[in-house]
This record gives structure tokens, sequence and C-alpha cells, in this order.
């Protein structure tokens, strides 16, 4: 199952947090024997999409802006699992994740089409996909917590993700649990769990 | 009531986007009931130290801020993310009271698919001390542009231009936008068939001019 991790870290508080799951999640790929590419989207030139819909109708499904996103796209073309490492702010990812998530139209067809009762936008690549995402709070916080994983469901919808789920990391103790999550997830698609 | 409103406008697009219309209306709303009026984009504050520590004190001196903003992958675009997490760095517990109000559109018929990105800006200002008025969450964007942008979408957006010109007043007088207001914005503009249809038709159309008819299924990533 060929992986994605876009990992959306940002100096600040959860930093920390957010790069223990990181190795928490390649550690468990790892031994999963899975394949994968980890984007530290920090670390790269990705500005912001313009909005200028070239991808759609000037170079179709080419980004004009020539920058990381490139490698990001030829990543993310064939991914079949996506896992997102943020820390959540105010329900939501970070700006770092988001200018990623941000460049992601050219995988997509300017088309609507009608799904479970929505309307989306048609995927240009015929890939299965599935959505782990793993968001770091300093403390456990209702409100946040429901925000992300609306947030989450809401992005699993658009991607036609097979499946999805939301780990939210509060202490520490929550690591041991994401990696479980993890492991049974990639146990439940074929790969050997550790 | 009157003070300095600042409309803050998220769509890269800038000048010659939906979100620009849309605030725009909105603010000369307020600026017509006795309000001093400015803009900025934040687009260009990305990667621009000057241009964000501009746009942060601008905000830190409004009474009001309206943000407009379209939805980028079901969510505020980066560049606004960016601006909130920064204003929220420099802006102290016991800073001077503020409100903010929002303009929210995305290109899917439902207005619904809005909700996590107010639920980010809710939350941004219960725990940053600032006053949430409300916010307009519209569907079918690509209609709400107008005419130009789509067929029949001149007339199809009256309502929630309406919409608009109702939060101004309730803005205006201090108080938030009010719930039948925020409906009024988010009723479909039409027939959510005719909107699939004008959208994808008008796709196929853009790409047949443009002679990429062939290649607007192209998978340069395969």
């Amino acid at each position: 199952m060929k992986t994605v991790i876009l990992d959306g870290t940002m100096a600040g508080p959860l930093a920390r947090t957010c790069g223990q799951a990181a190795e928490v999640v390649t550690a468990q790929l790892r031994a999963a024997g899975q394949p994968f590419i980890h984007l530290k989207l920090d670390t790269m030139d990705i500005g912001p999409c313009r909005g200028c819909f070239g991808c759609w109708q000037e170079t179709p499904g080419r980004c004009l802006v020539h920058d990381d996103a490139e490698r990001m796209l030829a990543a993310l073309a064939p991914a079949e699992l996506l896992i997102l490492i943020t820390p959540i702010t105010w329900g939501g990812c970070s700006s770092e994740l988001k200018k990623g998530m941000d460049r992601i139209i050219p995988l997509l067809l300017p088309f609507y089409a009608r799904r479970r009762r929505e309307v989306h936008l048609r995927g240009r690549y015929p890939v299965s996909r599935r959505l782990l995402a793993v968001g770091a709070l300093p403390a456990a916080d209702p409100e946040m917590e429901a925000a992300f994983h609306r947030l989450i469901w809401r992005n699993s919808r658009n991607l036609q993700a097979r499946w999805h789920e939301a780990v939210v990391l509060k202490e520490r103790s929550d690591l041991h649990w994401l990696a479980a999550r993890l492991n049974s997830r990639l146990a439940a698609e074929g790969g050997t769990p550790s | 009531m009157s003070g300095r409103a600042l409309l803050l406008i998220g769509s890269p697009r800038r000048e010659e986007s939906t979100s620009a219309r849309l605030g725009d209306r909105l603010l000369s709303g307020l600026t017509a009931r006795g309000f001093a009026g400015e803009t900025r984009q934040l687009l260009p504050a990305w990667d621009s130290s000057e241009r964000m520590a501009e746009v942060l004190t601008v905000a830190a001196a409004a009474d009001l801020l309206l943000l407009s903003v379209p939805l980028y992958a079901d969510h505020l675009p980066a560049p606004v993310i960016r601006f909130l997490e920064r204003y929220a760095e420099q802006r102290p517990p016991g800073s001077r009271p503020q409100r903010m109000a929002a303009l929210v559109h995305c290109g899917f018929p439902e207005a619904t698919r809005n909700l996590p990105a107010l639920d980010t800006l809710r939350l941004f200002c219960a725990r940053r001390g600032i006053g949430f008025s409300g916010a307009l969450a519209m569907g079918m964007g690509g209609a709400l542009g107008g005419r130009r942008h789509f067929p029949g979408g001149g007339r199809a957006r009256k309502q929630p231009l309406l919409a608009i010109d109702r939060a101004a007043d309730a803005l205006a007088a201090g108080e938030a936008i009010p719930a039948e207001c925020e409906r009024q914005a988010g009723r479909p503009l039409m027939a959510r068939w005719l909107y699939l249809l004008g959208g994808n038709w008008g796709w196929k159309r853009r790409a047949l001019r443009l002679g990429i008819r062939a290649r607007l299924y192209d998978r340069p990533y395969a």
C-alpha cells in the first residue's frame, strides 16, 4: 500500500508531540514493511494555491506554480494511504499542512459528481484512498477535538476514502494508542502487524 | 454605533475574487452607516513578514474584523490560517474588545460544507477573547460571482446579497448577524441539477475554447 505522510509540524509548543507522532508512524510502517514517503512540509518550498485553476484549464493535472508541490503531487497521485500530522489549531490544521492540502487540486477533475447524497469533484486518478489524521493538542479539549473530527470526516468524504480515522494526541500515552490504531489498520489491509 | 471595520480578503484571487466582491458589499453597508472601512489582502502577507506585520497592526486597531474567504480543501485557505496563527500570538489576554464576522463560500451546492471553517473561526474568537458576531455560509460559489462567471449567476445571487445587506445592518447596530439572515444566505441559489449542469458545461466549454478538450483528463503523475 503506497503511503504518503504529509507532516504539518511547525515550530511551537506542539512540535515535540508532532515529531513523536511522526516517529511512531514511520516506525510502524517500517515494521509492517510498508513503503512510504515522509514529506515534512515546513522544509519544503510550497507556496499557497493561487486559485487560478490553471491545473484544470491550461495544463490539466499540473500546477502552473513550479515549486516543491510538484514533488508532493507526484507522491500523492498513486498514494493509497494518506497520513496527516498536525498541531490542532482551533479545531483545524496548521498553516503548514494546509499549504500542502490546498495544492492537491491538480489531483481532481473540474467536474462534479453526486456521491452519497452530496456533490463532490471527481478524482483524476483511479486510486482507492485511506486517510489517517493525527492531531496534537496541549491538553484535553472536547470542542477542539470534535471540530477536528468533523474536518477529517469531511476530508475523507472529498477524498472518497475507503476508511478514515482521526487520532488526537493529548498526552504521551496517546502515542501508544496511535501505534495500536495504525497497526490494526495495517493488519486489516494485509500488512504484517509488528 | 460606529468604529473601524477591517475587511480581510482570504482569497488568493484577491481583487478579482468572489470573496472581494461579497466582502466589499458588506463593508460598503457598514461605511454607509458610519464605520470607517479598510481592506487588506491576506495572500501577500504569506511570505512577507513586513506585510504580515502591517496587516496585524491594522487588525489590532480595528473594532470589527470582517473575513471574506472561499473554502479550500474543506477549510480556510492556508494564508487565512497563517494570519490567525500570527494574530493569536500577538493578541495578549485582556486586549481591547473586538468583534469578528465572516462570509464563507464554497463551490459545492451545499452551504453546510463550510461548517469546519466556521468551527475554526468560532473557536479562534472564543479562545482569543474576540466576540464572534456570526457568519454567512454560502454554497454554489460559482454562481455567486455573477453572470460573468456563471450563466444566470446575476439573478441567482439576489438572496445572498440581501442577506449581506441585512448582516451589515445588524453589525452596524452592534448586534450579531441574525440567524434568519444566516439561513437566507445558505439557501441554494438554484436547483442543484442546474448548478451541476452549468458548472460541468462551463469547464468543458472553456476547455474547448482553450484547445485542451482532449487533455482535460490527463494524468501527468501516472
